[in-house]
């Protein structure tokens, strides 16, 4: 277990977060994503992801002061922020904000890249995506997610394979559902 | 919900074609058009209930199912409980098929988390789909357990995982790698958490290697590249073995910047980036110090960094990490005159990511070269104006690594600035943390030094880093003579100027060091009055606000107990020598009065008839009488009215006397002669505090006249007037209670409080003698009643644990280590005579363990660090009439140690004073070089027959125990050895006693003595040792000095170990194994 205050301090930090991450403590040189979230302009959270234990109001609590820090931000500077012992990534396309929350010794440009490796995905999938379609279909939003993160690290580096991945599973969907709900429809549309 | 998102909405249906919209599509519009959070909580309620209704029906449908739970991880986003459901979506993921399984899955991954109790029930279905199902179901099931196995059903489902790595499918095998990587490693570190072991992870270490090298050896691309992390793991914990794979991993990233890997691998261009990443991660773990495994890396790292010249943002990625890798490995000039191009492109461009970028690369390389940001100094002044805050602070990291004496004021001002300035917490304490580093190790002069801790101790109290102030005052006592001066100089003044300003928003380590300060060293600065400090310390601890009653209490002050520990322990150095001044001035008095008695002088006395009977109150004077005395009439005169001005100064804010009542029977406590004048002067002189300010002085004596009319009243009890209203405090703490009581006492017999606080010009810190024998009388006393005798608290514990101690060895042991330190301390006599003088002729025949009655941890009176010191007068005697053994002179035991303690002292003088300086040199650069490399080598003990005494072992310290031993300062001392007499020595020895022969020397005499040799740097040895029955682990710090001799300083978390271990050393080093040595000479 590791706290984000190393040192107890009276006073210091009234509920201080306590993150159960084994790899944090021990493979700091390890590409290694803490959490990633999906956020709107207006604050709304879309998606989120977590590749660390938390509680729940842990977990709230942290998007609240990062969706905050990252929509205060000015134009014209910079994707990275620091946010407690973390770094967060940060890029915004058309209204929703992609924010990942990274190791201190983490590459940050390639991070970077990694979210828009993630909206290339989805703009491949849903075909021109928009906030929209992730709100109707975050299910899938997930399911892209999943096939090149796993618990924190990139995993399928070709584009190809993982949209294949996905339209396989889409393919078991529709071989398992023949009357075809709206959902699903959403989903393809 | 924006307006647009809500038109959106509206419109959607009709785009999908007009069919009836779905649950989530009515769920959705319904929460947009919803105009308030209230509105949307009660929107969402009633959804949930639907929900749970829908789910807890007696049919399980799949779709049904699935539909409800996306309709619940949606709520789940927005933020609201769902806790009932998790269960069905262990249901789905279980009963489900293909598609409703893997939302099953996926709502199990989102709802879950690794600890949760019900992943339980999700273990039998992974094993299910990984046994048995298609490659997809299998695919979902790998993806999951890489996520959510707990951590108990590791070791059934790894097995499955590994079998899954030779499945005919590439994207089954590539998510059995990273499943089978998240459990190996996680299972390890959990178990290293709880074994501080992480050697015994299961499985095997060669087996785990095997099997990670199968997948690094895989075929295809993507299952080689999901390797890479385990591998990355692996290289942290056996680097040795991973270096056999660099020629391996050279190629591999040839061939990716080569362009071999199929176009789809590629990311705008780059040829897979994050394998690349992965790989020079890699290169960067196993070429760090090690020159033959980066030749191999040099070539293939500069072809990656040629090849990454694009204007991808993916390839700046790339090139960053070469740099970062580069940093890492031993220099290589050309690669780095390459480097520093790049980071120069990279600050210059326009885009803030890769200034950003920029900056972090540089602070890299300045890391090992400083002289690389010379190039970029332009760009890096521009870094520091950059409004984006994320690029100024990794400037600042930047600027901090190239500190040096010349710059460090300007860094220091910059940090500060920032520091000002910044509102998150965690920046600011790493800012203020960095600081004070830098500060400590480059100040240029004094002054400055304690301005920038000044002002970093004066912010928030959040951000002081925790060791603060105690590693200022450290500082405070341990600098060398010729710097000392000014910097106590310095630090009295800035801390004297802070203590006006003290208010209740003062952080708490400002208000400790300010009251150390002005406790410990006022007496630098001579026209400070102690009355003055004295009073300022007890208006800290009791703000004029808060003195409503005439007693207050500590519970209701606003100042945490710790703090009150501080400053009451400083107000008794203060109150000491004020002590000391009176107890002067009070025999002076003594002689005017005699002489004024036996001139028939007109002086009016006043007498009270109390308990004691014996108080005299030298309660008036003719003035006129007064001014005509003689010269050392005037001594005392200037003396009080220097106590007079202070003592206004705190009744103007606070008019009321604050009295303690001593009864007749304390009165005895001292001297007759004490008592008659020496209090009786101070009641003239605390009685002052009622005057009012415009009064003239000489006229106090009049007014204190008539008060000493009304304290008369009071039968049977004196009252006698303090200046401080922190002796009538009262205190919910005992420990308080007691510093309290205990100043009480003392204040009343200032003759005592001279004896037992001298004011010795250094204001030496007291020491305390553990053994506390003016105790013995009291114990065997008890003992003799039948009392148990005492037994440690560790040993205790060994007793409970069924060990072999019985009470018996115990008492042995511990008279053991007494006799080592009565029989062969020169300082025996000192502790026999004390003893008689506390009139406890028992003490001898009291066994010696039931004397510890308290740890010396318990009996520590002064928070303040305690320090060598070398004292240079003898303590004065103690006077005749504190020979009654009485309660209160537990603290005679101070004084005791102290002239223990000096006696040692002067003994290793001679030793010391010569060496002085190159002690001190030692020491500095010891701690400079911090990181001492741990050389073990391993001497066998010379000569059996000297390993006796000892309580102690041979012990390989643990890093943890050893940098805690290293750091702690508590609990050292110093001895200084000269080598044996050049003519005991054997004639055949080749050279002179050098410092090779003394280093050989001191190795083989305390590795006979059992130490265990840690470290050899130059002229300096580490040796570590464990105590037997405790397995307390002692440092030994030896340092061969320039003059010959040998300086050796114990740090041990136990102090009752260092002495006999420092003991037993000495005598080795005294009686040296010679044959050994000879032999090898």
């Amino acid at each position: 277990m590791v706290t984000f205050a190393p040192t107890p301090m009276a006073g210091w930090f009234v509920t201080p977060v306590t993150v159960s991450c084994h790899f944090a403590a021990l493979l700091p040189e390890c590409m290694l994503i803490h959490f990633i979230v999906l956020f709107s302009r207006q604050g709304k959270l879309r998606l989120q992801k977590w590749y660390v234990a938390l509680a729940e109001r842990d977990r709230k609590k942290t998007v609240r002061e990062i969706t905050t820090m990252v929509l205060a931000r000015k134009q014209r500077t910079s994707n990275f922020l620091d946010w407690r012992e973390l770094k967060l990534v940060y890029k915004r396309y058309a209204s929703l904000f992609f924010c990942c929350g990274v190791e201190c010794q983490d590459n940050e440009l390639i991070i970077l890249e990694l979210i828009h490796r993630y909206v290339e995905l989805l703009d491949q999938y849903f075909g021109n995506v928009c906030e929209l379609d992730i709100i109707f279909n975050f299910e899938k939003a997930y399911f892209i997610l999943d096939e090149f993160l796993i618990g924190g690290e990139v995993q399928e580096t070709s584009k190809k394979r993982a949209l294949k991945a996905i339209e396989d599973s889409d393919f078991l969907q529709e071989e398992t559902e023949e009357p075809k709900t709206m959902l699903e429809e959403l989903g393809l549309a | 919900m924006s307006r647009v998102f809500g038109r959106a909405l509206a419109v959607l249906p009709a785009e999908l074609g007009g069919s009836a919209p779905g649950p989530l599509h009515t769920l959705l519009s319904a929460l947009a058009s919803a105009s308030s959070r209230q509105e949307e909580e009660s929107l969402v309620r009633k959804e949930l209930s639907i929900i749970h209704q829908q789910l807890n029906t007696a049919n399980f449908n799949p779709d049904v199912a699935s539909e409800c739970l996306v309709r619940l991880i949606y709520c789940a986003t927005l933020g609201y409980p769902i806790g009932f459901c998790t269960i069905h979506a262990l249901t789905l993921a279980q009963r489900g098929s293909s598609w409703h399984k893997r939302l099953g899955y996926l709502a199990c991954c989102l709802l879950l988390h690794e600890n949760h109790e019900l992943l339980l029930l999700l273990v039998n279905t992974l094993m299910k789909d990984l046994q048995s199902g298609g490659p997809l179901e299998m695919g979902m099931a790998l993806m999951v357990a890489g996520q959510l196995t707990p951590p108990h059903a590791v070791s059934s489902i790894m097995p499955i995982v590994i079998d899954k790595l030779a499945h005919s499918r590439e994207f089954v095998r590539q998510k059995a790698v990273a499943a089978l990587t998240f459990l190996t490693f996680r299972s390890c570190s959990d178990k290293s958490l709880d074994n501080e072991n992480s050697d015994n992870c299961h499985p095997s270490n060669s087996y785990q290697r095997d099997v990670f090298l199968r997948a690094f050896g895989d075929r295809d691309p993507s299952v080689m590249a999901a390797s890479l992390p385990a591998l990355l793991h692996l290289a942290k914990r056996d680097p040795d073995w991973c270096r056999t794979l660099v020629p391996a991993l050279v190629g591999v990233l040839r061939q990716v910047i080569e362009g071999r890997l199929h176009g789809d691998f590629s990311f705008h261009g780059v040829p897979s980036p994050w394998l690349q990443i992965d790989l020079l991660r890699l290169f960067s773990l196993l070429g760090k110090g090690d020159h033959g495994t980066s030749q191999q890396i040099y070539e293939v790292l500069g072809e990656c960094m040629e090849r990454a010249r694009s204007k991808q943002m993916s390839a700046w990625a790339v090139l960053s990490e070469c740099i970062r890798t580069l940093s890492v490995l031993p220099p290589h000039l050309e690669l780095w005159t390459r480097a520093s191009d790049f980071v120069g492109e990279m600050l210059q461009s326009s885009n803030a990511n890769l200034q950003y970028m920029g900056v972090r690369c540089l602070a890299d390389m300045a890391r090992v070269e400083p002289g690389t940001v010379l190039c970029h100094r332009p760009s890096v002044m521009c870094a520091l104006e950059q409004p984006d805050p994320a690029i100024r602070r990794r400037t600042l990291e930047l600027l901090c690594r190239v500190v040096g004496q010349e710059n460090v004021e300007a860094v220091c001002g910059h940090l500060l600035s920032a520091l000002r300035d910044t509102q998150d917490p965690y920046e600011a304490r790493s800012l203020a943390s960095r600081t004070l580093d830098l500060a400590y190790r480059f100040s240029p002069n004094s002054e400055w030094l304690v301005g920038i801790v000044t002002e970093v101790l004066s912010m928030r109290e959040e951000i002081i880093p925790p060791d603060e102030p105690g590693r200022f005052l450290w500082l405070l006592v341990k600098e060398e003579e010729e710097s000392a001066e000014s910097l106590k100089f310095h630090a009295l003044q800035a801390l004297m100027a802070s203590s006006t300003a003290i208010s209740s928003r003062t952080s708490q380590p400002l208000l400790r060091a300010i009251t150390w300060v002005l406790g410990e060293i006022s007496h630098v600065q001579p026209d400070l009055s102690p009355a003055d400090i004295s009073s300022r310390l007890s208006r800290i601890l009791v703000p004029p606000a808060s003195r409503q009653g005439s007693h207050a209490r500590a519970s209701s002050l606003s100042i945490p107990i710790e703090t009150q520990a501080w400053l009451l322990t400083g107000l008794s150095k203060v109150l000491s020598r004020q002590a000391n001044e009176l107890g002067n001035a009070s025999l002076i008095t003594e002689q005017i009065r005699e002489e004024s008695k036996d001139g028939g002088q007109d002086v009016e006395m006043t007498r009270e008839a109390g308990g004691g009977g014996e108080g005299g109150s030298f309660a008036r004077k003719d003035t006129d009488h007064f001014l005509e005395k003689a010269e050392i009439f005037s001594k005392v005169d200037d003396q009080i009215k220097n106590m007079n001005a202070s003592q206004k100064n705190q009744t103007s804010s606070s008019p009321e006397v604050i009295e303690i009542k001593v009864n007749g029977s304390q009165a005895g406590l001292s001297s007759e002669e004490c008592n008659e004048s020496g209090m009786g002067e101070r009641v003239d002189i605390m009685g002052t505090s009622d005057v009012d300010q415009d009064k003239v002085c000489l006229d106090k004596y009049e007014t204190e006249a008539g008060k000493s009319e009304i304290s008369k009243e009071d039968s049977g009890t004196r009252q006698i007037k303090l200046p401080l209203p922190t002796l009538d405090l009262l205190s919910d703490d005992p420990c308080i209670q007691q510093l309290i009581d205990e100043l009480r006492r003392l204040w009343a017999s200032p003759s005592l409080f001279a004896t037992v606080l001298p004011a010795s010009p250094g204001c030496q810190t007291p020491l305390v003698d553990p053994s506390l024998p003016f105790l013995d009388g009291f114990v065997a006393e008890a003992m003799r009643k039948g009392a148990a005798p005492y037994i440690p608290p560790q040993l205790r514990q060994l007793d409970k644990q069924g060990s072999s101690y019985d009470a018996r060895e115990i008492q042995v042991s511990g008279a053991f280590s007494e006799s080592v330190g009565h029989g062969t301390s020169p300082t025996s006599t000192a502790g026999n005579s004390w003893a008689q003088e506390a009139g406890s002729d028992a003490s001898a025949d009291v066994p010696q363990p039931a004397t510890r009655v308290w740890g010396p941890e318990g009996r520590t009176r002064c928070p303040s660090p305690a320090r060598p010191t070398a004292t240079t007068s003898l303590p004065t005697p103690l006077s005749g009439s504190e020979s009654g053994s009485r309660p209160s002179s537990v603290l005679g035991a101070v004084s005791h140690e102290e002239s223990r303690e000096r006696e040692k002292d002067e003994e290793i003088q001679e030793g010391r004073k010569k060496l002085a300086a190159a002690l001190f040199a030692g020491v500095g650069n010891i701690q400079e070089h911090g990181s001492l490399s741990r050389t073990n080598r391993d001497l066998s003990p010379a000569s059996e027959s000297t390993k006796d005494v000892s309580s102690h072992t041979a012990l390989a310290l643990s890093t943890e125990e050893f940098g805690k031993l290293w750091t702690s300062a508590i609990h050292e001392t110093r001895f200084a050895v000269s080598p044996p007499d050049a003519p005991g020595l054997p004639n055949h020895l080749p050279v002179a006693p050098g410092k090779a022969w003394l280093l050989d020397f001191a190795i083989q005499a305390l590795s006979a003595v059992g130490f265990h040799n840690v470290a050899t740097a130059g002229q300096e040895l580490l040796f570590a040792a464990q105590d037997t029955k405790t397995g307390a682990p002692l440092l030994l710090h030896c340092i061969v000095l320039l003059t010959g001799d040998i300086q050796l300083c114990a740090r041990a978390k136990a102090p009752r170990l260092v002495q006999p271990m420092a003991l037993s050393v000495q005598r080795a080093l005294s009686s040296p194994p010679w044959p050994a040595l000879n032999q090898k000479s």
